[in-house]
């Protein structure tokens, strides 16, 4: 039981840190809204690695943090919605056997969709839907990338002291 | 497959690429040049301007202000002090289902096509 929540521990930090890196050096694509989402490098791994709850663990304890230290209710609510959807599309593809990279683009997806149901609700208004093809194809491009980076560390790092 | 990718990925992205296609087939502006322009906060409706009259409203919403200007059929939001500033990068439209949206203020301005209150609805 320590042993895992040691390990939970590791990862939420450095969740975190992608999170701040992000934060202090935005990789803008020109999109508002769009961003890379490194910190899923870290939630992508652990789906791989770790158990389920320790995976939602992960998520939720990065974005509670992070919303608590830079952000405020209105971005935590944004994190929470896109990160909730995101976990429970990518723990669906995964046990319909994608693959990391397919994993990654469809929790990139949802992710935005997600965040986009939150402003929906938030703004009482379906005026921002008409943003959702756009958000629907950064999500595959971010999340190919995150994929690809998340692919590396994963299988690398399988025969480790994680386990 | 390159990068492990295998076939089931591949039909997933095809329902994402499918979805986007739907969505911007269905939620497509019109292109034609809408004749109000309704403002909301909060998801109530605060004004309608018509398109025709130039103005500018400096709006109080959401603990800070947005200024909405209407000029030659044209609305954009010249100034704001929320946070992104997205609202006035949005840039000028006219079109009918056109919107501008300022996130942090929850603020809305959206194009009409028809003046909507009751009064219209029942002089038809």
């Amino acid at each position: 039981m320590s042993k895992r929540v040691a390990r939970v521990g590791i990862f939420v930090s450095l969740a975190m840190i992608f999170s701040y890196i992000e934060a202090i050096l935005p990789f803008n694509f020109g999109i508002p809204g769009v961003k890379l989402g490194i910190a899923n490098i870290v939630v992508v791994t652990a789906l791989y690695q770790l158990s389920f709850p320790e995976t939602a663990g992960i998520s939720f304890v990065r974005i509670f943090l992070m919303g608590l230290l830079f952000g405020n209710l209105l971005s935590l609510a944004y994190s929470f919605s896109g990160g909730l959807l995101s976990l429970l599309g990518m723990v669906l593809c995964k046990r319909l056997k994608l693959s990391v990279i397919g994993v990654s683009m469809i929790g990139g997806v949802l992710h935005n969709m997600g965040q986009l149901a939150a402003a929906i609700l938030i703004l009482k208004s379906t005026a921002l839907s008409y943003y959702m093809p756009v958000l629907i194809i950064s999500g595959l491009v971010t999340g190919f990338l995150i994929g690809i980076a998340s692919m590396k560390i994963i299988s690398s790092t399988e025969k480790t002291v994680l386990k | 497959m390159k990068f492990g990718m295998n076939k089931r990925d591949f039909i997933a992205i095809g329902i994402m690429l499918a979805m986007c296609i739907l969505s911007f087939i269905l939620l497509n502006r019109s292109g034609e040049t809408g004749t109000y322009a309704e403002v909301h906060i909060d998801g109530k409706l605060y004004a309608s301007y018509p398109l025709d009259q130039d103005r500018t409203e400096k709006i109080s919403c959401g603990g800070g202000h947005n200024t909405v200007v209407i000029k030659d059929s044209y609305v954009y939001i010249s100034d704001a002090d929320c946070p992104d500033k997205y609202c006035v990068s949005q840039g000028k439209i006219r079109e009918t289902g056109g919107s501008l949206v300022c996130l942090p203020h929850r603020l809305v301005v959206e194009i009409k096509a028809d003046r909507n209150t009751e009064v219209d609805a029942v002089a038809k």
